[in-house]
């Protein structure tokens, strides 16, 4: 995992720092003398040889939480990752739910229907949801269910006061508090991004699923259950989905990476206040340290959660447990 | 003579399998009408001048769809129908290069590293994992500002990021093939490690590639515009899909035929190009058996 970090920082940090435009000749604008670039450049440390640069760069990430100043907020990057980061977490959090609570049952019953018209609905419908343009269905819902019939807020993330900081995600903050008017508030907000947001990875969900059922349902296990007069509903709900749920585990993890880069067209369209938004806001402005701060963070998310769902795996599926054993 | 024959007879039958899957042949037809429209979009266009930036007609602003303009006109009187036949151009251009610049970054290193296993594979393989990790979006975000936002960089920028993909898949490949006898063989026949990688490998992995070349233009069209919406690749005027769905969001919900009919293109392409590329794969499959 550090080893990831370390690459993407260096990735990142080269692609940066080789390329001709000056960030803070830009900062200070066309009237700007060049002693004062200069000076800027003194206190941003930018004056230093590029391996130094990145070598303080680490130290600091790891000794100082310190990401760097960001040009375009004039405060250290890790301050502003600590204050975004759980807009957007929350935003996927809820993304994945929605993915999985339709996922689940529509790859089920699609596989036990195989080649009905069900089947074809959802086959027809899981295409669809990995075709459709994120910033365009987003437009779409809001024109349908914001403007048109005033249903769910355009954008934003609260309307009133967010509830007491605890996490930052102001559904489970807003609950545990029982704040009940900010934790509706906050649902209503989140609702239809989190929804645009989970078109793709249902669909994902939903095909994997319907592949590892029906492999399931070519075992010798389900026969002999059918013969002890397990019923059909346990066999399915019970015994299947959890071994072919486990394979559908991976895609989680690839999914992930997927919907944290569609965060950033979803939290455009939204205008919701996540990481990403200001990721977009960094690469716009030349703010490398924002840029640096946020893709580093990103994948280091990306990373962290790979690595649960390893771990889950080893949960779901014993036997890869006992192959590590051996 | 009759090898040439064995190879006729199977795209024909080939073709018959194919046409028994009804969806997959209509998306097949759908992209190539949408080349050719793209090809003659000059000729096909209504209004070939207003493709470009310069023309403005402020007497026809926002015309709703109508006998005259099928899709309406946008701010600045242009008719939509006919910039969205030019930005067909685009975006073909678009996914020619991406693959081009990915197909030949990631395949060739997938190779090595699947071949050589050992110290180069790792190496391959672990600065492949770093670019994994980062999402493509942000990736290609990245890249197409460092680069100055353009729609040639922002192209140049989804190959950069796209090779991965390739590289991995056919490293996987790659892996499996080696264990078949006729590597061996043709090892023992003194065959050069450059020539077993790019004549016996390769074309044992065609199919696989054929069908990720297919799916993964769909995908390529998706990021672009995604990247063009969020402003880091073609800038307005230029009549790209993404561009004219970003810069019609400005005037919703009234005139909302300026962003739903971009959007509504870009939508039904790569839908043709998933089924039809979900067709290949199950042809593929069956064709394995």
């Amino acid at each position: 995992m550090v080893l990831v970090v370390l690459g993407v920082s260096l990735l990142v940090f080269v692609l940066t720092r080789v390329v001709p435009s000056d960030p803070v000749a830009y900062l200070l604008g066309p009237r700007a003398t060049k002693a004062s670039i200069e000076q800027v450049k003194k206190e941003l440390k930018l004056d230093l040889p590029i391996p130094i640069q990145y070598i303080q760069y680490i130290k600091g990430i790891f000794f100082e939480r310190k990401l760097g100043i960001s040009l375009i907020e004039r405060r250290d990057v890790f301050d502003i990752v600590k204050e975004r980061l759980p807009a957007t977490i929350e935003l996927i959090i809820f993304a994945m739910l929605i993915a999985l609570v339709l996922g689940i049952p529509l790859g089920v019953i699609s596989a036990i229907y195989k080649n009905t018209f069900i089947d074809q609905f959802s086959r027809v419908f899981t295409v669809a949801g990995v075709s459709i343009p994120q910033f365009w269905s987003g437009i779409m819902l809001q024109l349908l269910l914001g403007y048109g019939l005033s249903l769910l807020p355009l954008v934003g993330r609260i309307e009133g006061i967010p509830p007491h900081h605890i996490t930052g995600l102001y559904l489970f903050d807003s609950l545990i508090t029982l704040n009940f008017s900010a934790f509706f508030d906050s649902l209503y907000h989140i609702i239809l991004p989190a929804l645009v947001l989970s078109f793709s990875p249902l669909a994902n969900f939903t095909r994997m699923l319907r592949v590892n059922m029906l492999d399931e349902l070519t075992k010798n296990y389900i026969v002999v259950f059918r013969c002890s007069g397990i019923s059909e509903n346990t066999i399915v709900w019970k015994y299947m989905l959890k071994n072919a749920f486990s394979s559908t585990l991976t895609m989680i993890g690839l999914t992930t990476g997927f919907m944290l880069g569609g965060a950033f067209v979803v939290e455009k369209v939204f205008a919701w206040p996540g990481l990403a938004r200001f990721g977009t806001d960094a690469i716009f402005n030349n703010d490398y340290n924002g840029m640096i701060g946020v893709i580093i963070t990103i994948s280091l998310v990306f990373v962290i959660i790979n690595f649960v769902i390893d771990i889950l795996y080893t949960y779901l599926d014993p036997r890869i447990k006992l192959r590590l054993k051996k | 003579m009759k090898q040439k024959n064995i190879r006729k007879g199977s795209i024909a039958k080939a073709f018959y399998r194919f046409r028994k899957n009804r969806i997959a042949l209509i998306c097949f037809f759908l992209i190539i009408f949408e080349i050719i429209i793209a090809i003659f979009a000059p000729l096909l266009a209504p209004y070939p001048e207003d493709a470009g930036g310069k023309a403005v007609h402020f007497s026809e602003q926002f015309l709703p769809p109508s006998r005259d303009h099928l899709c309406g006109t946008d701010e600045a009187g242009r008719d939509i129908l006919s910039r969205l036949i030019f930005g067909a151009r685009i975006t073909f251009r678009l996914v020619v290069v991406v693959l081009t610049i990915s197909f030949f970054i990631g395949v060739p290193l997938g190779i090595c590293a699947g071949y050589f296993e050992g110290i180069v594979g790792q190496i391959i393989m672990r600065v492949t994992d770093v670019f994994l990790s980062i999402p493509a979006l942000l990736a290609a975000m990245g890249i197409s500002a460092v680069m100055k936002p353009t729609l040639e960089n922002s192209m140049l920028a989804i190959g950069f990021v796209w090779w991965r993909s390739f590289c991995r898949l056919s490293y996987g490949e790659t892996l499996s093939i080696k264990q078949e006898d006729f590597i061996e063989v043709s090892h023992s026949l003194g065959a050069s490690h450059l020539h077993i990688m790019f004549r016996e490998i390769l074309p044992n992995i065609t199919s696989p590639l054929i069908i990720a070349l297919t799916l993964d233009s769909g995908y390529a069209i998706l990021l672009g515009a995604a990247l063009s919406f969020l402003g880091l690749g073609a800038h307005p005027p230029t009549p790209e899909w993404g561009i004219m769905v970003s810069s019609g969001r400005l005037y919703l919900p009234t005139y909302w035929w300026l962003s739903v009919f971009p959007g509504l293109v870009i939508f039904i392409t790569v839908l043709s190009i998933n089924l039809f590329g979900d067709g290949l794969r199950d042809f593929f499959a069956v064709e394995e058996e």
